[in-house]
């Protein structure tokens, strides 16, 4: 599981967070489908993808016959063709059709939790609070149970 | 006499709300409507002008493409196709709707991703914290 597949909702979450530069440290290679970079349309996105030079942008070599945007299912399709990679998405839809291809998935708040019980990062509130000071939709639920987790928070 | 009943209702799936008979069959009925939603957080960091999603809320095929994203029928990538928009303007536009991007999904995928995380924490031998060795929900 040294290969991670990263979709578009996780590398805008990710970057919102300022904590892009995880993904290199969790995993020997991170790969982006083309379309998913295409998705992500803002240029500092793609400058900071581009610096990073940990990520291979790549597109499958075939598309799987699955009903999804085309971000999701470019990288769910380089998921499957590159085995024993890890898919990162957020997207209930992508992850249950992903699930039915058999592969191994993780969620951009698992991303955040392992970068920080692994020293990768420093705070998980911080990176959580900057995604929503950048206008990212964080449900409190999920907010409370990631600081848990991180052992950042201890319930009352 | 006036009567006043309250009672929850839900978004159908082509966009209206549900009533129960026995108040749309009677005469001068005159309803008053609360949402509630959960804070999604502040707006986008750049914003978007009040008329910007407008068109999108006033389709009356709105409401049924929200519920197939909701009920993962249908994806973020796929949704913002039907309707037009970018990738990053369809999330703002869920979270302006108070649907957060990062939250809770079904029971099935949260237990099957949580599954996951301890299987990947195991293998590279990442630690949970000690302090919630006997917390309710999380690791």
């Amino acid at each position: 599981m040294d290969l991670a597949v990263c979709d578009t909702c996780t590398l805008i979450q990710l970057r919102k967070g300022e904590i892009l530069y995880c993904l290199n440290q969790l995993f020997a290679e991170v790969y982006l489908a083309k379309a998913v970079v295409e998705e992500c349309l803002d240029a500092d996105t793609r400058q900071e993808i581009n610096q990073l030079n940990h990520f291979k942008i790549q597109s499958p070599r075939g598309l799987l016959p699955l009903r999804l945007g085309p971000g999701e299912l470019e990288a769910i399709s380089l998921a499957t063709e590159l085995g024993n990679a890890v898919l990162i998405t957020d997207d209930a839809a992508a992850i249950k059709k992903a699930k039915q291809q058999g592969l191994f998935i993780l969620r951009t708040h698992q991303i955040i939790i392992l970068a920080k019980l692994a020293g990768i990062i420093p705070s998980a509130k911080t990176a959580l609070d900057k995604m929503k000071a950048k206008g990212e939709g964080i449900q409190e639920e999920v907010y409370w149970q990631i600081l848990q987790d991180t052992g950042e928070w201890s319930p009352p | 006499m006036m009567n006043t009943i309250t009672f929850n209702s839900q978004l159908l799936a082509d966009g209206h709300l549900y009533c129960p008979t026995e108040f749309t069959q009677r005469p001068n009925v005159r309803f008053q409507v609360t949402v509630t939603f959960e804070d999604a957080g502040p707006p986008p960091e750049n914003g978007y002008p009040s008329h910007f999603f407008e068109r999108l809320e006033q389709n009356p095929h709105t409401g049924s493409l929200l519920l197939a994203y909701l009920t993962a029928e249908m994806s973020l990538g796929e949704l913002a196709q039907q309707i037009n928009l970018s990738y990053p303007e369809t999330r703002d536009w869920l979270n302006h709707l108070g649907i957060p991007a990062l939250r809770k999904l079904s029971p099935e995928l949260e237990r099957f991703t949580q599954d996951n995380l301890l299987k990947f924490m195991q293998q590279r031998g990442i630690q949970r914290p000690q302090q919630h060795d006997n917390g309710p929900g999380g690791l």
